[in-house]
């Protein structure tokens, strides 16, 4: 099998963040002290050597919040000497004018800030903390710097009805870009179903709202609309493949083939301290566990469709199914597809209640 | 036959903000970069990119490129120029 070069650099820079999404990506036990144990910068640096050696092209610096990292600018600064595309994926509400210029200074070239819907109590209210109108002075003062601006949104049953006045404030933000990603359910999120999962109706609406800021071009570079995956035929191909384009970095140090990959407990990634990314890359057993086609069992075995989606995403196979080889059980082909089918009835008998949401919070 | 007006959209193009260029050594491959994207480039249109810096006309990059090389018709370059403002990488810089 020919191993492609990756393409792109995910450097989860920290765990911590001072809001507290219900569908945090980050893992549920991410305030262990082995998270809270941060990579230093020397680390970091040279990290982002070997990823330039490698042939990544493009580096995103998320969280948690990369805000947090003091040290940011450093890290961005090595990355743009080497001509990586630099992005900053952040919740905004920390982006202040001074270190907003000092990224410009450094090399950055664009930055991602979440929002969490239309209106500020509502968006306040997913965040867990007031923070909406920071994060509108930060796409502002975003703007106003010359970076190219993406808003992204996660979406879920509290806002998906408004995805048209979402994409409204993300106009007159001048956003050059959105992400409108439905919920993917892991981690927080899977822990949240019931209260997030939304309705066949809500995602028809929303998916005429993003059809309209599509034809009449609202944003010059796009808009991507993550499709519900529970709510497909098909499995997403995830991560485009494992091992086919991402590198994860965590907090800690471990690299993996995607930001919930630690959910797989039979695998055991490397740490940078311990490896070098090319290493990690083509040999690891992490990253090959599950590269290519030889790892699946039936019916994605015998499936056409095996090198479109690879057999869907393997931390849902296992998380809903037990089974980490198993077919995704989002495909309809699955024998599993039932556990799917079970969710939806399940958020759909909790429509009329106000939810209640377990926030992203720290074990005690 | 190209239409007068189309042509003239493509006039003044420049790279958007937050889009450029990048040689990867490792790669051996010129590459567009832009927000969560890159798209590797043939010899063609790095000359062709290269040309868009917001003062040349849509007849001057083509003069150029014909002087360049001698099998690219005008038509490809109508086509890349438009396939990259669709995707909002090119503006009309004449228009700021
Ligand atoms: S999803 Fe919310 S809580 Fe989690 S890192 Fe992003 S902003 Fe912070
Ligand atoms: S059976 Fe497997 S390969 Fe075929 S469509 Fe379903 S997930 Fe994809």
């Amino acid at each position: 099998m020919i191993i492609e070069r990756p393409l792109t650099l995910i450097a989860e820079l920290t765990y911590r963040c001072p809001l507290r999404c219900p569908y945090c990506s980050n893992p549920l036990n991410y305030s262990d002290s082995n998270y809270r144990q941060e990579l230093a910068t020397e680390y970091w640096l040279k990290a982002i050597s070997q990823a330039a050696s490698l042939g990544i092209l493009q580096l995103g610096f998320t969280g948690g919040e990369p805000l947090l990292r003091q040290d940011l600018e450093i890290m961005v600064e090595a990355a743009a000497k080497t001509g990586i595309y630099t992005s900053l994926i952040t919740a905004g509400t920390l982006l202040t004018p001074d270190r907003a210029a000092k990224l410009r200074e450094c090399g950055l070239d664009h930055i991602q800030i979440s929002i969490q819907d239309s209106q500020a109590a509502k968006s306040d209210y997913i965040a867990g903390i007031p923070s909406f109108e920071k994060k509108l002075a930060a796409a502002r003062l975003v703007k106003r710097l010359g970076f190219p601006l993406t808003i992204n949104v996660v979406l879920h049953r509290h806002n998906l009805d408004r995805t048209e006045e979402i994409l409204e404030l993300c106009k007159t933000l001048e956003a050059d870009r959105v992400e409108l990603a439905n919920t993917q359910y892991y981690g927080w999120a899977l822990s949240n179903r019931d209260s997030l999962l939304p309705t066949p109706e809500q995602l028809e609406r929303a998916k005429q709202a993003v059809a309209i800021a599509k034809q009449q071009r609202y944003f010059p570079m796009g808009v991507v609309y993550v499709l519900p995956d529970y709510y497909e035929k098909y499995p997403k191909p995830c991560m485009g493949g494992w091992g086919q384009k991402t590198m994860v970095i965590s907090p800690n140090g471990d690299v993996l083939p995607c930001q919930v990959a630690t959910s797989i407990p039979e695998l055991t990634f490397t740490n940078l301290r311990n490896g070098t990314l090319e290493w990690i890359w083509f040999e690891s057993e992490a990253f090959n566990r599950f590269r290519g086609i030889d790892w699946m069992d039936e019916p994605c075995r015998s499936c056409s469709r095996q090198t479109i989606d690879f057999g869907g995403c393997r931390c849902q196979a296992l998380l809903l199914t037990g089974s980490a080889t198993a077919t995704d059980p989002v495909c309809h082909l699955s024998p599993e597809h039932h556990l799917i089918l079970k969710a939806q009835e399940q958020g759909q008998g909790k429509q009329e209640f106000s939810p209640t949401f377990t926030y992203r919070s720290a074990k005690e | 036959m190209i239409e007068e007006n189309q042509i003239h959209a493509l006039d003044y193009l420049g790279l958007s903000a937050g889009v450029r260029l990048h040689w990867s050594e490792v790669r051996q491959q010129h590459w567009l970069l832009f927000p969560e994207g890159a798209l590797a480039l043939n010899s063609t249109a790095v000359a062709i990119l290269a040309q868009c810096n917001g003062y040349h006309s849509f007849e001057a990059i083509a003069t150029a490129l014909e002087k360049q090389f001698s099998d690219v018709k005008e038509s490809d370059l109508q086509d890349l120029l438009s396939y990259m403002m669709k995707r909002g990488l090119l503006i009309n810089q004449a228009q700021l």
